[in-house]
């Protein structure tokens, strides 16, 4: 699968991306490069162990890692979970909103997978 | 162009990776992966870097916690941040210059950070070379000293373009950044590769450079360039002066600078063109301001001397006039070199009062020697360009002119290449009345900057003064000697008369006698001498050896003497004040040498001899009047006779018949002037051809 094919499979603007991060290779290189990203690790520990500051940190690391790679949707799901952190850096309550966030992590990934 | 160098502060590699993806290729990036590794990296060389992008959301310290930092330290005036986040938060408030918001947009990411840097840029670039500025360039070189080298490898060199506002009043501001530019350009590719180059304010450059030997020989290239402007050439002269980093060295680049730039400063005082610094040149060394503060009372309290330099006839080495010289006895400093204060007085204007003083004092020493019937010879006075400008100045010297106190041809002024190049009509009007009084001007230091012929053609100068630095180079030097005979001949076919100063020994003065530079300043004969001691070298000086009957005080004396008459006929002494026209024409065709003068009258009588024909004679005044009863013709060989008389004027080879029966074939160059009551008279300058 070539890396446009991944994006639209994800629902993600393969163009915008492109355009901004300047090629098409280097779009590959990063996209493949997001699965070895510790961030969502991170929040799952984070999340785990109830630590609040840890969590926000990584939801607010993982959301701008997505608005730069163009993953729409799991960018979408992260700032939720950032923005409901904001004010309250506590994981209690949150769990629902992470579960959307581990989803759309879960979908994407299985489909960057499938990169050439 | 150096790459600028940027500090990525953010605690996710990917980021990171996505800004060194668009920023890699232009400039040099350094990634810290959160706010305590960044501080660490920033606290040991804050100056190293030019720019921080900073994430505000990392572990352990945040982005707040980064800005709160280098906001106490006073880092963030000079070093701007930009933040990188998805969201701005409050960090507007802690002085960051620009916010890059994500996701990133390439251009836009390149865009905004190349801005950011041209606007910071000016703390430490030169906009108009391309070049570091002073800033740059010391933090380049406490980056380097930092780094653990081995500082006595290195040294610094100041540049100094000379007479740079000449340059620029001449040729135009845009041409005078070409020269800037072009001589930016030649340092940072010079041969001996600096490390670092930098255009440290107006005309003033400076670099880091590996110490090699001391001879310097590799910046004569630098030092003495030339700059090309609608196809003239105009000499650019550049003074260095040179730190040569010290063991154990405690002082900061700026201090290293700051003796670098004294050592410049103070290389006005050689004929070399570069001076490296040494501890005494700091006791010397007057801030600018301190200098000007310092004047008026110096002034008061009498603690500016003028010394009295004489200047001598080259062949007679007899004195003709003299050089007023200023010195500064400063109560706590001790002898100021005039390289030091003149520079800063000319720069705030207040060169005038010091000047002026100097005037006043002059004329003081002069009008009572004067009056006292002493011997006196015209003492000339340094005026600076800017005193043109002073209503009140000019106003007082003119009045000192008319005055019947003082003849006004006893006083002369010296204006130099440099001013005279930029001055404006307004001034030189100002000369050209100066000189309807009879005052001699002299251009000084001639052949110091871009000498144009130009100039001479146009200006109202009766002197060429010529610049140390030639007479200094005479012996070792062939393309000096060249230039030096060319400049005298040149100046003499323009009826000007020319000085060497500095003249040190026998071998200059020899060179100098032969090829006929008119007078002569140094050592050789004397240094500055104050007052009192001039008055004793003028009392014991001889200025004639013979003057028959005439009123040694009249005003016409140092006419004749500097024709190299000292003898002078009775008759024509009765109506001394009609040959004045005879006197200026020797003067003008550089007579002084051979000459014997007469009426056209049935015998030739003979009205002045100088000294060299009485030689070429063997005879004294007297014996020549007795012998020949004032009839030139006499000494004619008798064959010869009708020639002379036919030939009135230009060269004439003939042969003089001595009383002992000698036979001296001489070579004549004769020429027609008509005395103020209209009577011919002819000037002779005779040279000895061969003895048979």
């Amino acid at each position: 699968m070539t890396i446009r094919e991944c994006y639209e499979l994800a629902g993600s603007d393969y163009e915008d991306a492109r355009t901004r991060l300047g090629s098409e290779s280097l779009l590959q290189r990063f996209a493949l490069k997001f699965l070895e990203d510790p961030t969502f690790q991170e929040l799952c520990e984070a999340m785990q162990k109830e630590d609040g500051e840890a969590a926000f940190r990584a939801a607010h690391t993982l959301k701008g890692i997505c608005l730069n790679l163009g993953f729409t949707q799991l960018g979408t799901v992260s700032a939720q979970l950032t923005d409901s952190m904001r004010a309250e850096k506590e994981t209690k309550g949150r769990e629902p909103l992470f579960a959307r966030v581990s989803e759309e992590y879960q979908r994407l990934t299985a489909v960057l997978k499938q990169l050439q | 162009m150096l790459k600028a160098n940027i500090l990525i502060v953010d605690d996710s590699e990917l980021s990171r990776e996505i800004l060194l993806s668009m920023l890699g290729e232009e400039y040099n990036l350094y990634e810290a992966g959160n706010g305590r590794v960044a501080l660490e990296m920033l606290e040991e060389r804050p100056e190293f870097y030019q720019l921080v992008l900073l994430d505000l959301n990392m572990p352990e310290i945040d982005g707040y916690g980064v800005l709160k930092v280098m906001k106490e330290r006073g880092w963030l005036d000079e070093l701007p941040v930009i933040i990188i986040s998805a969201e701005i938060g409050e960090a507007n408030k802690l002085g960051v210059v620009d916010f890059i918001s994500k996701p990133f947009d390439r251009e836009i990411v390149r865009t905004r950070i190349k801005n950011v840097l041209a606007i910071y840029e000016r703390y430490v670039m030169d906009s108009l070379t391309g070049g570091l500025n002073r800033k740059g360039f010391i933090r380049q070189v406490e980056n380097l000293f930092r780094s653990g080298v081995d500082r006595t490898q290195y040294e610094i060199l100041f540049f100094d373009i000379k007479n740079f506002k000449a340059i620029n009043e001449l040729i135009g501001i845009e041409n005078g950044d070409r020269v800037l530019r072009q001589f930016y350009q030649k340092l940072a590719g010079a041969d001996f590769e600096p490390l670092a180059a930098a255009r440290i304010e107006s005309d003033h450059f400076a670099c880091l450079a590996k110490r090699e030997d001391d001879s310097y020989a590799r910046l004569d290239q630098l030092c003495e360039q030339r700059f090309e402007q609608g196809g003239k050439q105009f000499q650019i002269r550049v003074h260095c002066g040179i730190y040569q980093v010290e063991q154990g060295d405690k002082i900061t680049a700026a201090g290293m600078l700051e003796r670098a730039i004294l050592a410049g400063n103070s290389s006005n005082d050689y004929a070399k063109y570069y001076a490296v610094y040494t501890s005494e040149m700091k006791t010397r060394y007057m801030d600018r301001a301190e200098i000007s503060t310092d004047l008026e009372k110096g002034l008061e309290q009498r603690e500016f001397k003028v010394y009295y330099q004489p200047i001598m006839d080259s062949h007679t080495g007899k004195i003709v006039s003299a050089e007023a010289l200023v010195r500064w006895k400063h109560p706590e400093k001790g002898i100021v070199s005039p390289a030091v204060f003149i520079p800063a007085l000319e720069k705030d204007g207040t060169i005038s009062q010091l000047d002026m003083y100097v005037v006043q004092t002059v004329r003081r020493f002069q009008k009572e020697r004067y009056q006292a019937g002493a011997f006196v010879v015209p003492v000339s006075v340094n005026l600076s360009g800017i005193d043109f400008y002073d209503q009140r100045m000019m106003d007082e010297i003119l009045e000192f002119l008319d005055s019947d106190e003082l003849p006004s041809w006893l006083t002369r002024f010296e204006i130099t290449e440099s001013s005279y190049a930029v001055m404006e009509e307004q001034c030189i009007s100002r000369i050209r009345e100066f000189r309807k009084h009879d005052v001699r001007i002299l251009m000084d230091d001639f052949g110091t900057g871009y000498s144009s012929l130009g100039l001479l053609r146009n200006s109202d100068v009766d002197i060429l003064k010529l610049d140390m630095n030639f007479i200094r180079r005479i012996n070792q030097d062939a393309k000096t000697r060249c230039i030096l005979r060319s400049i005298i001949d040149m100046a003499h076919q323009l009826k000007l008369k020319v000085v060497a100063e500095g003249v040190e020994d026998a071998a200059q003065l020899a060179f100098l006698q032969r090829y006929e530079c008119d007078y002569i300043q140094g050592y050789y004969y004397s240094k500055p001498l104050p007052e009192e001691e001039f008055a004793d070298f003028l009392a014991n000086a001889r200025p004639f050896d013979y003057v028959d009957d005439i009123d040694k005080t009249s005003e016409f004396v140092p006419y004749f003497y500097r024709a190299g008459v000292h003898y002078i006929s009775k008759q024509v002494q009765k109506n001394a004040k009609t040959d004045r026209n005879v006197i200026s024409r020797m003067l003008a065709n550089n007579y002084a040498v051979g000459t014997i003068s007469g009426f056209f009258d049935e015998n030739y009588t003979i009205c002045y001899v100088c000294d060299y024909t009485l030689n070429l004679f063997g005879m004294s005044f007297e014996v020549l009047r007795n012998y020949t009863r004032d009839s030139y013709l006499c000494l004619v060989a008798p064959e010869d006779r009708e020639g002379f008389k036919t030939h009135r004027e230009g060269i004439f080879e003939y042969h003089l018949l001595l009383p002992d029966g000698k036979k001296l074939r001489i070579r004549d160059s004769k020429a027609i002037v008509y005395a103020m009551d209209g009577q011919e008279q002819w000037i002779s300058s005779i040279r000895l051809l061969e003895d048979n």
